[in-house]
């Protein structure tokens, strides 16, 4: 039963989407706008996927780049961005990036060359983006961005860079890299200069900054700390940094050293943070660490993401089924939904036409 | 970190048949070989598949599985790191038993296939079902026995096989046997090298980063000092290098060398109606791990095992016999990823047997002592009983379990120190009718898994070893062989085996992932005067990958063929065809194993 549904929704997708193409011009595409969710898959096995769905999580597309292109993605597929036609999923075991279209998920082509575990992407200009690489991760001076021509979808370039760098965060002039260290640990943002194209400061931070975001010329880096495994055991801390007076350390926020918060997130005034399974919000105004959580999720986040006045949260569950995505209204604190998607849900990007 | 993990610890996760068994006389326990817990009369309730090369063409002990039986094995890529699963338990439940020696890895639990070489054992089989009584820590899906035997019969043999394959591999194996009535001595090697650089089927990716190297021998030796007593040693040293394979998607340049050396010497003494062996043995195991095979930087484990042991036998009035065993070891495990522990183990075992025309009764029991964590009291209870000379029933039930591993217990990150001894209790049932040219074995079983360990999330990356799971796996064995003459001069031989299991987790109801339900095999072979023609099925059933039952690779049958001719008493060479039909398949998602490929051995016998 449950193949023939499968069956019956796979031909209705593909019918559907057939249909769309043969009748509209200038086709938009059947994923102009939602949210993406890219499923990690499992270690080795070559099962990562890419989900899509909607703000309200009524209805969720699995494996939609196998579906549209008829190809397996690769293996342990990281994070995908956008320009403003394509999507570029990076697929960190497979070392390559997946250039599709943004609109269908058809591929265009596979940067395939130049990119050792790569993890994030992020545009620095309308022809150049940068690529997190953690190079070999048993070498810790390897690390790189590799420098994206976005004309001929082909790595042009590698920039040196500290130990593990990962997510990255921009404003107008400056994009933000943390260096949370792949393998190992660091505790470094490196500051790129889009306009002089250069890398032109190393901040410190706590150890292992996990997450970013950016308001009103503040940056904001939530750092996990140290686990407990490492026998090392350091605090998380959140730091407050004034992009506009030379990156000074305008406040640093501490947790307590068996404490370490991740996924700090951004909607509207207020930072979201996730802590042992509790969600935490947080005035960009105030001066202390919230006292009692805003929500509490049943279950072990593997991402969070705030979005237009909701909370995405992300479970892998056991690593070996389909994780989940649990949606919340931030006004209610409720939740709006829960769904199933693919192997090890991790990057949730929204790509929501206004 | 994970990937690391991934290859030390070559997870498994989680499951044969020929009938050469023989069936001789149930109830004599005569030999002098009788205080080895592997000898055949003291596993009577069991269906033993006795594994025998009859063509000396396989050099693996993968080969050998794939050929002669329906027992499925995980493999990481041809030649690469490799588990057994019996009866749908996980990899580290089926124990090696070396010269009765439990031979498996103090650190992961496990044995790989790959780095095992079956070449020069007299006696090889297979016994499914809870063994920890005689075995030990990990017999819960059964054994692998492997036995060198020592005979005073004054012969020399000498025999050699060369062999050629696709992929550029080479394999030489060596064996050469002398004895007088005193002494006896033997040698065997294998050495193996491949490029092992096979296409994966239906992709434009090759096994790049698949070539391995491994050398393995080992020297025994017997000297019988009067009629009464016998001073033997053995050994078994081996070193690989291999390169790891890639998947699919993920490309590799990581290398993994290993070195294992098992030695053992002992004494033994029969008199009468009394017979007791003293055994000392060491065993030592390493890993070195290179991420990156073109930079030194690599991590390392080794263990080391000190083993002694005795085991008595009485023979009583009235066909009973009691045999009595102690066995004691120290087991000391390092590593960068493991600090030095040290555990000791004593054990005390009893058997009680007992026997008249018809029945045979064995009640086995054991207590291990452990200084980490005390082995649980195991049992077994076993009986045949002989319907009439071609027809016999035989059930036995179980208790056993398998003590965490070092790497379960120590490793940093995750291992975790209070982990308990996984418990499992199992049951079969089996029906045998054996006339001279026609054999059917069948046997239902049941075994019930509860405590076991398995690495989980706890939070975030960080994963831990929890008493996790409880596992019931039931089902059905059957093997059918068949000889006949045909015509004059012309001969046909078939080995038929089917397996059936179901092995749910009792808390969700699903499958167990990488465990097929379905297991078969065929070995058909036709004989005419020096020429054997030999054709070889192997199916496999689907095997689910995710723990929902979401997603599972899909079933598989291959076909080989061989072609063998005898030139004269010294010679023979054989041909073989494999994968005929250049089938994808896999045992672990993303690692396809290879399509058609050739061999050619050649055989010399003095």
């Amino acid at each position: 039963m449950k193949k023939i549904n499968l069956f019956l929704l796979l031909s209705l997708l593909i019918g559907l989407s057939a249909c769309e193409k043969d009748t509209i011009e200038d086709d938009p595409g059947d994923f102009v706008s939602g949210i993406f969710v890219v499923n990690e898959g499992q270690f080795m096995h070559g099962n990562a996927s890419l989900s899509f769905t909607d703000e309200q999580l009524a209805v969720v597309q699995n494996d939609i780049y196998k579906t549209v292109n008829n190809a397996d993605l690769g293996d342990q597929a990281q994070s995908i961005g956008f320009t403003d036609e394509n999507a570029y999923i990076v697929v960190t075991g497979s070392n390559k990036i997946e250039v599709t279209d943004a609109g269908t998920m058809e591929k265009i082509v596979t940067i395939a060359s130049g990119l050792t575990n790569p993890r994030y992407f992020e545009t620095i200009s309308t022809s150049t983006a940068l690529v997190t690489c953690w190079g070999d991760p048993s070498v810790s001076t390897d690390d790189y961005l590799a420098i994206v021509n976005l004309n001929t979808n082909e790595v042009s370039g590698q920039i040196p860079v500290e130990l593990g760098p990962e997510k990255m965060v921009k404003n107008d002039d400056y994009l933000f890299i943390a260096h949370q260290g792949a393998w190992g640990t660091n505790n470094k943002v490196s500051v790129y200069d889009m306009i002089l194209n250069k890398i032109i400061n190393v901040l410190n931070v706590g150890d292992r900054p996990n997450s970013m975001v950016i308001k009103d010329n503040y940056l904001w880096v939530l750092c996990g700390g140290e686990p407990s495994w490492t026998g090392n055991e350091t605090a998380g801390q959140l730091y407050k940094i004034d992009i506009n007076n030379n990156f000074n350390i305008d406040a640093i926020f501490n947790f307590e050293t068996t404490e370490h918060p991740a996924f700090l997130s951004l909607d509207r005034d207020n930072l979201y943070y996730y802590l042992d399974s509790k969600v935490y919000q947080m005035p960009v105004t105030v001066t202390d660490l919230p006292a009692t959580e805003f929500l509490s999720y049943n279950g072990a986040a593997y991402n969070m993401e705030a979005y237009n006045g909701k909370l995405y949260i992300t479970d892998a569950l056991d690593y070996q089924q389909e994780g989940t995505i649990t949606g919340f209204d931030l006004a209610s604190g409720q939740q709006i939904g829960t769904k199933t998607l693919g192997l090890i849900p991790g990057d949730i990007a929204f790509h929501i036409e206004e | 970190m994970y990937k690391v993990v991934i290859f030390i610890f070559f997870i498994g996760i989680f499951s044969s048949i020929t009938a050469q068994t023989k069936i001789k006389s149930l109830y004599v326990l005569d030999s002098i070989h009788i205080t080895a817990l592997t000898s055949k009369k003291w596993h009577k309730a069991y269906h033993l598949i006795t594994l025998k090369d009859t063509l000396l063409t396989t050099s693996t002990l993968t080969d050998l599985l794939f050929n002669k039986t329906a027992v499925f094995y995980k493999e990481y890529g041809r030649g690469m790191i490799a588990g057994i699963s019996l009866r749908g338990t996980g990899t580290s439940h089926t124990q090696i038993v070396w010269n009765g020696i439990s031979g498996n890895s103090v650190l992961n639990g496990q044995t790989d296939l790959n780095t095992f070489s079956p070449a020069g054992f007299e006696t090889i089989y297979i016994k499914k079902g809870g063994s920890s009584v005689s075995f030990g820590s990990g017999a819960i899906g059964g054994v692998l026995v492997f036995e060198d035997r020592i005979k005073f019969d004054q012969k020399f043999n000498l025999q050699n096989q060369s062999k050629l394959g696709s992929f550029e591999t080479l394999v030489n194996t060596l064996r050469v046997e002398n004895s007088t009535q005193q002494l006896y001595f033997k040698f065997k090697g294998q050495f193996q090298k491949s490029k092992n650089d096979y296409p994966y089927p239906g992709y434009n990716v090759k096994n790049e980063n698949g070539a391995y190297q491994g050398i393995d021998y080992g020297v025994i030796a017997g000297y019988k000092i009067n009629t009464y007593q016998q001073w033997y040693f053995k050994s078994k040293i081996s070193n690989w290098d291999r390169e790891t394979s890639r998947t699919l998607y993920m490309p590799e340049n990581a290398r993994l060398k290993t070195a294992n050396q098992y030695l053992l010497t002992g004494w033994k003494y029969k008199k009468d109606l009394f017979s007791t062996k003293f055994d000392v043995a060491w065993l030592y195991e390493s890993f070195s791990y290179y991420n990156n095979k073109y930079l030194e930087a690599h991590t390392d484990s080794n263990s080391k095992r000190l083993l002694l042991k005795n085991v008595t036998l009485w023979q009583l009035p009235h066909q009973n016999k009691i045999l009595l065993g102690n066995e004691w070891q120290a087991q000391i495990g390092e590593g960068d990823y493991i600090k030095r522990h040290t555990r000791h183990n004593y054990a005390v075992f009893f058997i009680w047997s007992k026997n008249n025309a018809r029945w045979l009764t064995q009640l086995k029991l054991r207590k291990d002592f452990n200084s980490v964590q005390t082995g649980p009291l195991t049992g077994a209870a076993e009986w045949v009983y002989k319907l009439s000379n071609t027809h016999k029933i035989r059930a036995n039930v179980s208790h056993n379990f398998r003590l965490p591993t070092f790497n379960d217990l120590y490793w940093q990150p995750g291992g975790n120190p209070d982990l308990n001894p996984e418990d499992s209790y199992a049951g079969e049932i089996g029906y045998d009718i054996f006339f001279p040219h026609f054999k059917i074995n069948t046997t239902l079983f049941y075994i019930h898994t509860s405590n076991l360990i398995k690495w989980v999330p706890v939070s975030g990356d960080f994963w831990q070893p929890q008493n996790f799971e409880t596992v019931t796996s039931q089902g059905v064995e059957t093997t059918i062989s068949v000889f006949t003459t045909l015509f004059k001069n012309w001969t046909l031989e078939d080995e038929l085996s089917l397996n059936y299991h179901k092995v749910l987790n009792n808390e969700t109801q699903k499958l167990l992932p990488f465990t097929p339900q379905l297991l078969g095999n065929n070995n058909l072979r036709f004989s005419y005067r020096k020429c054997q023609l030999a054709y070889h099925f192997h199916y496999q059933g689907k095997i689910y990958t995710t723990t929902t039952n979401t997603k599972y690779l899909p079933s598989y049958q291959l076909h080989d063929l061989s072609l063998a001719f005898r030139l004269n008493t010294h010679w023979q060479s054989t041909l073989s065809l494999k994968n005929i039909f250049n089938t994808y398949y896999e045992t672990i998602p993303s690692r396809p194993l290879p399509g058609r490929s050739y061999e050619i051995t050649l055989n010399f016998k003095l």
